[in-house]
């Protein structure tokens, strides 16, 4: 199962290998979402963790006992859909297909699990209707 | 069977004219023949909504006292013309200041139908007629004497594809082109598209009548760049961009649901524009010509990453699916015009006819049978 998660480092934190450690003790792969983090300064990691429940589990209890601070994410990116014209820039821009539009009714979809927060869409949308937080 | 304007017209004062969605009359023609849908069918509406960067509308703000010849003008802090007598100017859809350049000449227009103060400030030298050189105050849609869209190029018959197959993103006007072809954006409504309905232009002239911005406007002319030269294929749709039209009509009566100011990354300004054609069946070829389907209007693929290189052909059916093939390869496809808002404006043309408020005009003058648009050559200059 993949879970989207953003992870909080302390400046400490940052010298240790905490990716390497759930791949290779717990067989969770990482999809680094995005990366706001520097070394001994601290940041945040957006991350897909994929795995089985029990590895994610425990590769979450591993994290957790060791100070990285979890927070679930929801979809960061929005968007003001009564100005929305349902053009489609955005869901042609968006390369994980999080935004469609198709048949039967060409209404703009939004979904959020989709999302990897790339952006695309801020830049794409011609009435500039889309912002994201990094939220936790 | 032919049937004359006079005809139909009748009909919709009447009440009992039969008006039909381009859509829908292509949905018919799956089962009936050209013939049958003349004999059905009086009148089809079309719409379009999507981005037509070559639109723009003219202002009067009146006299101030003194007098002014505002000769260089700014709205909202967008440099307007200032090539107009005194107190007019033009306010093209993608005017904009170097400051601020997400907003343009398109959101001024869509500021000004919404109502919305916008702040002009002119200058002039200073005449014995118009002895004052500087003003600044507020203007709106209530004060503005004449706010006149006035298009030079509007509903382009037919686009390109486009994608891109460099290995970076590129921002264009045909929206984000992401590298190696990961997409492909197109932007004519197809089968509901006003121009590709009547591809000759027998009905569309100088004088139609038409869905403008969410009211009654008019062809004003042929738009610029009409071009009667394309490849045109077996169903009579020309391949690529070919006619366009010039529209004209009362700026302050329109929706901002249907005049909409945009901005494309990297790009800047234009404006998205809402255009509803309506297309009286006079005759079998009339019925012929709006039966026609997606699958039918072919277009060509162009590369926007690499000088508009030409990669192939692909039809509306096959846009819509969401997936193109190129020489064995599939690229994901998502629109850039509103189908959404396009099927609106047809509906409510055909709305408006069916309850007898809009008449159909024939055109004063025809559009050009033969037209060929020319490139810029570049000359050696000497000063």
């Amino acid at each position: 199962m993949e879970k989207k998660v953003l992870l909080s480092f302390t400046p400490e934190l940052t010298f240790r290998s905490f990716m390497n450690d759930i791949i290779n003790d717990y067989n969770v792969t990482i999809n680094i979402v995005k990366a706001d983090i520097e070394i001994a300064k601290g940041g945040k990691l957006l991350v897909v963790l994929d795995g089985s429940e029990e590895d994610l589990a425990g590769a979450e209890k591993y994290l957790a006992e060791n100070g990285v601070k979890i927070s679930k994410v929801g979809s960061a990116v929005t968007f003001d859909q009564s100005r929305c014209i349902s053009c489609g820039s955005c869901a042609s821009a968006c390369p994980v297909g999080a935004l469609t539009i198709a048949a039967p009714d060409w209404k703009l979809q939004f979904n959020p699990e989709k999302c990897i927060i790339c952006k695309l869409c801020l830049k794409s949308c011609p009435m500039r209707l889309f912002s994201v937080e990094f939220a936790e | 069977m032919t049937k004359s304007y006079q005809e139909i017209n009748e009909k919709i004062r009447k009440g009992t004219a039969v008006v039909m969605t381009a859509e829908e009359v292509s949905q018919l023609a799956e089962s009936l023949s050209p013939k049958e849908i003349l004999k059905r069918v009086d009148v089809v509406t079309t719409g379009t909504f999507g981005a037509m960067c070559s639109s723009g509308a003219f202002l009067n703000f009146g006299h101030p006292t003194p007098a002014i010849r505002m000769e260089r003008i700014e709205l909202n802090g967008v440099p307007v013309s200032g090539g107009l007598a005194a107190v007019d100017t033009y306010v093209g859809a993608t005017d904009c200041s170097t400051e601020n350049p997400t907003y343009g000449g398109s959101h001024i227009l869509e500021d000004i139908i919404a109502g919305k103060d916008i702040v002009l400030e002119a200058w002039g030298k200073g005449t014995d007629c118009y002895p004052r050189k500087h003003v600044k105050t507020i203007v709106n849609r209530d004060t503005l004497n004449e706010a006149i869209l006035c298009s030079p190029r509007n509903a382009y018959q037919n686009y390109n594809v486009a994608t891109n197959t460099t290995d970076r993103i590129k921002y264009t006007y045909m929206g984000t082109l992401l590298p190696h072809m990961k997409n492909a954006s197109y932007s004519s409504a197809g089968e509901l598209s006003p121009l590709l309905n009547d591809p000759e232009c027998r009905t569309i002239g100088m004088g139609t009548r038409i869905f403008l911005g969410g009211t009654q406007g008019y062809v004003a002319w042929n738009g610029t760049q009409f071009n009667t030269t394309k490849p045109v294929n077996e169903y009579g749709i020309p391949i690529g961009n070919a006619r366009t039209i010039a529209t004209i009509g009362n700026l302050k009566d329109m929706s901002t649901e249907f005049v909409r100011g945009a901005y494309f990354e990297k790009y800047g300004t234009t404006l998205y524009m809402g255009v509803g054609v309506p297309i009286p069946l006079l005759d079998e070829d009339l019925a012929m010509r709006v039966s026609i389907r997606n699958r039918q209007i072919e277009t060509n693929i162009v590369d926007y990453g690499n000088g508009y290189a030409h990669l192939g052909t692909t039809n509306y059916e096959a846009l819509r699916s969401g997936q193109i093939e190129l020489n064995g390869r599939k690229i994901r496809t998502a629109p850039l015009s509103s189908l959404y808002k396009a099927r609106i404006i047809a509906a409510t043309l055909k709305e408006w006819i069916e309850r007898g408020e809009f008449t159909l005009t024939e055109p004063v003058r025809p559009m050009p049978s033969v037209s060929s648009v020319g490139s810029l050559k570049i000359v050696e200059v000497d000063q």
